[in-house]
């Protein structure tokens, strides 16, 4: 019956119904007074740090509280930090997720991956010469020297392991040399500098990708001094579409954390254009929700990894 | 007792008061020194502390985890199947033997000719042999300059030039050693007994000669026991060099921590850790025969 | 030179030859142990140097490249860097004394365990020398490793990579200063009524302390050297900007890293000696 007690009662019990909830959203506040955020440079360290921080404050006030920009050396640094529950939140390749998965049990959850310009999901592993050089194609590489990223990077190690096989040629055994250079940039600076004659590296499109940031900056120039341009660079391989980098947080935080992280990921593109821009030079169009299972595959490429280390 | 105590009592007051008063000087030195000290360390222990990110706190929260990690790293041994789990721990054991083997002949083929260049060198930074002043502190400033900077900075910067591979290694450790070895055959060139030098000079030998029979039998002994410490130290050296790609066992042990291949990492460690325990008893060994044969007259 | 005396010399050879025949010619048993000895050692030598893949076009190859690197150093300049690299030294210097500090502290109580003369017991004593060998074979870099593990990126995991590394090089040299050590202070400590624990402080420590102060203070410079590497492997200091630059072919950066390593550890070097004078100097005066 509606009368002014039931309304009153129905009143009282949304509001202790809506403070219950909200303690409980506070709680998590008190719980995790600093959300660690990190990422790994796909460029030197200051870079990076410039990237991310308005983003990382935009965080902050997004889910009112603070969030702490860590840049990590490897992908390892991160996966090891957030199965010692240290790091929150952390941006991975697809192969290094995959490996986070399992050194952590489960407890790492991807919950988006950024979007291209032209609305596709995905980016490639490229394989770059100098254009002067004499290799016209991966065939003429044999017993060279290749330069990779580090050995939980996807685009720079995982994937080209995975499909240069298929096409067979393993990559310890087609070339010469195939050695960790320590990160994107180190890979193609090592290329420039003749270390090695080719150098795996990310690529979205050819106006996104790790080389022309690094054009972009003015990073890479001649021996006369003059910066060098996409010109000076050849593609002789590229993968097939692999699954956009993830980024994931810890699985047993407070399920209203975990939305809200996500939800201000997603709608970072609007509050904070900014801010989101900055993380890709403007490259990027937005966050896509994602959840584990679109990553399952690497899962299943890091046993193949595996199996193939102990078989060779 | 009692007399000892009249004798005190009975010192004049002057004598007794001066006494007392050095005394206590002397303890208050002693303890201003030891609080001069004890204040030195506190404030470098603070300072370091802030510098050195130290926090009690992550160190203690983390001590668990240390422990974990070691269990994690231990793979399961059950004794029914010792073999079977054994032989699946070291899985990799011939990749991993030969990539010792190269760790080895790095760690040696360094200290070899980091020695022969020691060798040479130490002669000419010796005072007892070389008078010109200029040229023995420039050698001498050489080998320390050699010697300074660490073995595997000289790695990351070979292996730019040299290109990937052992070669840079043992180019770097050579260096390094050169440095280290030239100062300590210095040394023991400069405290040779000079009068089979004299002898061979009065007999009309040249400074070559000199050094060939009188120098070098009295501090063969000692040059090889210096190289076989350093032997020891270099095989630890080479095996961390290959984290930079300078060749050996280090590039896999890192790559194994890398990539969490637990197993791989404590299988690795293992290998490395015996293998620097056999080498140091064997030089162990060979420096005591070394040193007991220049005891003899 | 005087070939006069030369001649004259060697022209008694025959008498002297007749007087010493061991001198002048050695046994042909130690001539063929000493060249079966540099055979094997050549031996194994072109063996290393094959294996390695060493060949006379990659020496120069590589030495041509590297004297193009070395030209390039010149000058050596920070760049932008400066006051990020000053931060990074104090980090090293702060890793490589703390670390020293703590290990001494750890070490001192494991040496006595493993000293003949305060521990009879023969398994305490293998055991205490054994787990002293394994904490000094594994190479300070491995143990940096192990501790970003424990502790995370930083310098503090390179403090306890250093300690822990040291802890075992303390522990066997301090065990061997104890075990040099003169009896008698020990035994007149204990014949006054002392326990044991009095007898190791009274009648050790004081013996041994200058000698473990000095190589505490001897092992801070070395310590230093370590410290400015383990950063590569992201244990804090210097050393992670040394590799970065290595890895960018900053060379004027890295030329000047470098110099900035030389200073510190000339400067530690000069203020180590000092003490270490000093500290031994004193107790000689005082003996």
């Amino acid at each position: 019956m509606l009368n002014r007690r039931t309304l009153i009662g129905v009143a009282a019990g949304a509001m202790l119904g809506l403070t219950a909830i909200g303690a409980q959203a506070a709680d998590w506040k008190s719980q995790y007074p600093e959300l660690v955020f990190a990422v790994v440079p796909s460029e030197n360290a200051a870079g990076v740090v410039d990237r991310y921080t308005p983003f990382a404050e935009y965080l902050s006030k997004e889910l009112g509280t603070k969030v702490t920009l860590r840049v990590a050396n490897d992908y390892t640094a991160v996966i090891e930090g957030m199965k010692n529950k240290q790091i929150q939140i952390g941006f991975y390749g697809p192969g290094s997720y995959a490996k986070a998965y399992k050194v952590s049990d489960g407890n790492v959850e991807a919950f988006v991956t950024t979007v291209n310009q032209d609305g596709s999901i995905g980016y490639h592993s490229v394989m770059y010469v100098m254009a002067e050089s004499m290799f016209k194609s991966i065939d003429d590489l044999k017993g060279k020297n290749l330069g990779m990223v580090d050995v939980e990077s996807t685009s720079g190690f995982k994937a080209p392991s995975y499909y240069l096989q298929a096409e067979g040629k393993p990559v310890d055994k087609y070339f010469a040399n195939a050695q960790v250079t320590g990160s994107h940039e180190n890979a193609v600076i090592a290329l420039t500098q003749g270390t090695v004659d080719a150098a795996l590296n990310w690529w979205n499109s050819d106006i996104d990708s790790n080389l022309t940031r690094m054009l972009n900056k003015g990073m890479l120039k001649k021996a006369d001094g003059t910066a060098m341009t996409s010109q000076d660079f050849r593609v002789v391989w590229k993968s097939p579409l692999l699954a956009g980098s993830p980024y994931a947080y810890l699985n047993d935080m407070p399920p209203e954390l975990k939305e809200a992280i996500q939800k201000a990921f997603v709608e970072a593109p609007q509050k904070a254009p900014d801010a989101f821009a900055k993380l890709s030079d403007g490259k990027d169009k937005a966050f896509s929700p994602v959840t584990h299972k679109d990553y399952e595959d690497f899962v299943k490429l890091n046993e193949w990894l595996e199996t193939q280390r102990k078989s060779s | 007792m009692l007399a000892a105590s009249r004798i005190v009592i009975s010192l004049p007051e002057r004598r007794r008061e001066s006494l007392e008063q050095a005394y206590r000087s002397a303890a208050a030195a002693k303890r201003r020194r030891t609080l001069l000290i004890g204040a030195g360390l506190v404030v470098g222990i603070v300072a370091s502390g802030y510098a050195g990110e130290v926090n009690i706190e992550r160190f203690v929260t983390g001590l668990p985890r240390f422990t974990s990690y070691i269990s994690d790293i231990i793979p399961i041994l059950r004794w029914p199947t010792l073999g079977a789990d054994l032989s699946e721990w070291f899985w990799g054991w011939r990749k991993w033997l030969g990539l010792l083997l190269d760790t080895l002949l790095i760690a040696y083929l360094g200290t070899l000719f980091g020695a022969l260049g020691a060798f040479a060198l130490s002669f000419l930074a010796s005072a007892n042999l070389v008078r010109s002043r200029w040229l023995r502190i420039s050698v001498r400033r050489y080998l320390e300059l050699c010697r300074t900077v660490p073995e595997i900075v000289y790695a990351l910067i070979f292996v730019f030039a040299f290109g990937l591979g052992p070669l840079p290694g043992v180019i770097a450790i050579a260096i390094h050693t050169m440095g280290a070895l030239g100062k300590l055959f210095a040394e023991v060139v400069e405290n040779i007994d000079m009068k089979p030098v004299e002898g061979a000079t009065a007999c009309g030998a040249s400074w070559l000669e000199a050094v060939r029979y009188a120098v070098l039998p009295q501090v063969l002994p000692g040059f090889a026991s210096y190289a076989l410490l350093r032997f020891e130290i270099n095989v630890r050296g080479a095996s961390v060099l290959g984290f930079v790609g300078a060749g050996g066992i280090g590039k896999e042990l890192m790559a194994s921590i890398r990539q969490f291949y637990y197993g791989d990492v404590s299988a690795i460690l293992l290998i490395v850790i015996a293998t620097v325990i056999v080498i140091d008893m064997l030089t162990e060994t060979l420096r005591h025969r070394l040193i007991g044969s220049m005891e003899k007259p | 030179m005087t070939s006069a005396i030369r001649n004259a010399a060697l022209s008694r050879r025959a008498e002297i030859e007749a007087r010493y025949p061991r001198m002048i010619r050695p046994s042909p048993r130690r001539h063929m142990l000493g060249a079966g000895l540099v055979l094997l050692m050549a031996g194994v030598a072109i063996f290393g140097l094959d294996r390695v893949g060493f060949s006379f076009a990659k020496l120069l190859d590589g030495l041509d490249r590297l004297g193009l690197v070395i030209g390039l150093m010149i000058p050596p300049s920070p760049g932008p860097m400066l006051m990020t690299y000053l931060g990074g030294l104090a980090e090293t210097i702060a890793i490589a004394f703390l670390g020293t500090l703590i290990a001494a502290v750890l070490g001192f109580p494991i040496s006595l365990l493993a000293a003949k003369n305060v521990i009879a017991n023969r398994i305490v004593h293998f055991l205490a020398r054994r787990s002293l060998d394994t904490l000094r074979g594994v190479e300070t870099l491995i143990w940096a490793l192990i501790f970003i593990n424990v502790v995370g990126l930083g310098p503090f995991a390179g403090i306890l990579a250093i300690a822990l590394s040291d802890t075992g090089s303390f522990g066997k040299l301090f065990s061997e200063a104890i075990e040099a050590s003169d009896r008698r202070p020990v035994e007149g400590v204990r014949s006054a009524g002392g326990s044991a624990l009095h007898s190791i402080w009274f009648g050790i420590l004081p013996q041994v302390f200058p000698v473990l102060a000095s190589q505490v203070l001897y092992y801070f410079e070395s310590n230093t050297r370590s410290a400015t590497i383990i950063g590569i492997v992201g244990a804090g200091g210097i050393g992670l900007y040394l590799a970065n630059e290595i890895q960018q072919a900053e060379w004027p950066r890295v030329a000047f890293l470098i110099l900035m390593i030389l200073v510190t550890v000339a400067a530690i070097d000069f203020i180590s000696s000092k003490l270490r004078f000093a500290i031994i100097g004193k107790s000689r005066l005082a003996r």
